[in-house]
């Protein structure tokens, strides 16, 4: 067993590396400021690190943050890809996500992000994926949502943004596939709320998907809708369509 | 106080903060900046505020346990693996501290930030609970179950942290 010696040592050493990459980011004078969008960035922070910093030349452990303003997913898409289950651009993920939902919703695409980036054999490397974020009206109800399809890590399965909560729910279903349904409270004023659905695929194809009733679904922005537009059983239904 | 005067004075120790909360300072400096640009479009509300930076720090505490920052996961980019890779000269004392933040790093987002305040920032229960948004008890018990991961026995020294401000 170890005292707080331990502990306080751990924090005054993650301390002298934040005062490290403070330094550092101080003398890089290429360094550019901040400029990404919001749900860029939320598609930065969802995985697609990888193929965004292929796109931007790459930039270390602080690539997040020269992401280019609009420089979202096109590129790399002329790569082969075997697995043509995860779209291989933001358009094709918006023409899919169109034909899943049929008549159930309409929506309208205001980010893109991403990109399928493959190994030497032509295979999708784990991370990596597409995604696109709008908002999305049901009878006249709208609200912000988010869809990534990405190749998943097979180590990690589906899992809720917080696993303590009571609405947590993960399990297995019978092909195979494994899912994670939760419904997070958002940050910032107003009664936000964001309907999450993660499936995991047996062939390691990840669907994730957000839908809240505020317009940015990172919380933090305008309430939209009383509630979400879909339930967690609509989107459960969404993303395990056949027809993606 | 105008913003760019706060975050001329103040970034450093967010920044700390934000590494000690999620032991990356990658992903530190992701938050940090992201709670900047949201707080810069707040200032006038913010700053009008009686404690300005902790209100600041507490939007760090929230967007770290938002769930946009799940997806984290996925990404590449494993500093705490990396740092504890250089370890190996021998130096005991360095070894026990990578190896504690690397129990850190692996505790539920949950626990390490219950952790955090606690240890690190000096909170008390109430003030803990209140930013997790769950009950003390609940609080008392995260931070349980959090020292038996780290294996840490407060009974062997109950001082608490003195957090770099």
């Amino acid at each position: 067993m170890n005292d707080l010696k331990a502990l306080e040592d751990a924090f005054a050493e993650l301390e002298r590396r934040a005062d490290n990459a403070v330094l550092r980011a101080g003398a890089s004078k290429s360094r550019r400021p901040r400029l990404v969008p919001v749900a860029a960035a939320v598609l930065v922070a969802g995985g697609l690190v990888a193929g965004v910093a292929v796109l931007t030349g790459g930039s270390g452990p602080g690539g997040s943050s020269s992401v280019r303003e609009g420089s979202p997913s096109t590129p790399m898409t002329t790569l082969p890809v075997r697995h043509s289950l995860i779209p291989t651009s933001a358009k094709e993920l918006e023409d899919r996500f169109r034909v899943v939902l049929g008549d159930t919703a309409t929506f309208t695409v205001t980010d893109t992000g991403g990109s399928v980036e493959t190994d030497g054999d032509g295979n999708v490397k784990p991370g990596s994926g597409v995604a696109i974020v709008g908002v999305l009206t049901v009878a006249g109800h709208s609200g912000g949502y988010d869809l990534q399809i990405i190749k998943s890590n097979p180590a990690v399965g589906p899992h809720c943004e917080d696993l303590d909560r009571a609405n947590c729910n993960i399990h297995k279903r019978p092909d195979g596939s494994s899912i994670a349904v939760s419904t997070e409270p958002l940050a910032g004023p107003g009664n936000g709320v964001t309907h999450m659905i993660d499936l995991v695929r047996k062939d390691g194809v990840e669907v994730l998907m957000h839908v809240s009733n505020e317009r940015d679904p990172k919380g933090e922005s305008q309430i939209l809708s009383p509630k979400p537009p879909l339930s967690t059983d609509q989107m459960i239904k969404i993303v395990t369509s056949p027809q993606w | 106080m105008e913003f760019a005067d706060y975050v001329a004075q103040r970034r450093p120790a967010l920044m700390r903060f934000a590494t000690v909360l999620t032991c990356r300072t990658w992903l530190a400096d992701d938050i940090v900046s992201d709670v900047l640009g949201r707080a810069f479009e707040q200032w006038d509300r913010i700053s009008a505020m009686a404690e300005p930076h902790a209100y600041v720090r507490r939007m760090i505490v929230n967007d770290y346990l938002s769930w946009r920052r799940r997806l984290f996961r996925t990404a590449p980019r494993a500093e705490v693996e990396d740092h504890a890779a250089e370890v190996g000269d021998g130096a005991d004392e360095r070894a026990e501290r990578d190896a504690m933040i690397r129990r850190l790093a692996r505790l539920p987002r949950r626990q390490r930030t219950a952790v955090v305040l606690r240890y690190y920032a000096g909170l008390p229960d109430a003030e803990i609970a209140a930013q997790l948004g769950c009950g003390q008890t609940t609080v008392r018990s995260q931070i349980a179950r959090a020292l038996a991961a780290l294996r840490i026995d407060l009974s062997a020294s109950p001082r608490a942290y003195q957090e770099t401000r």
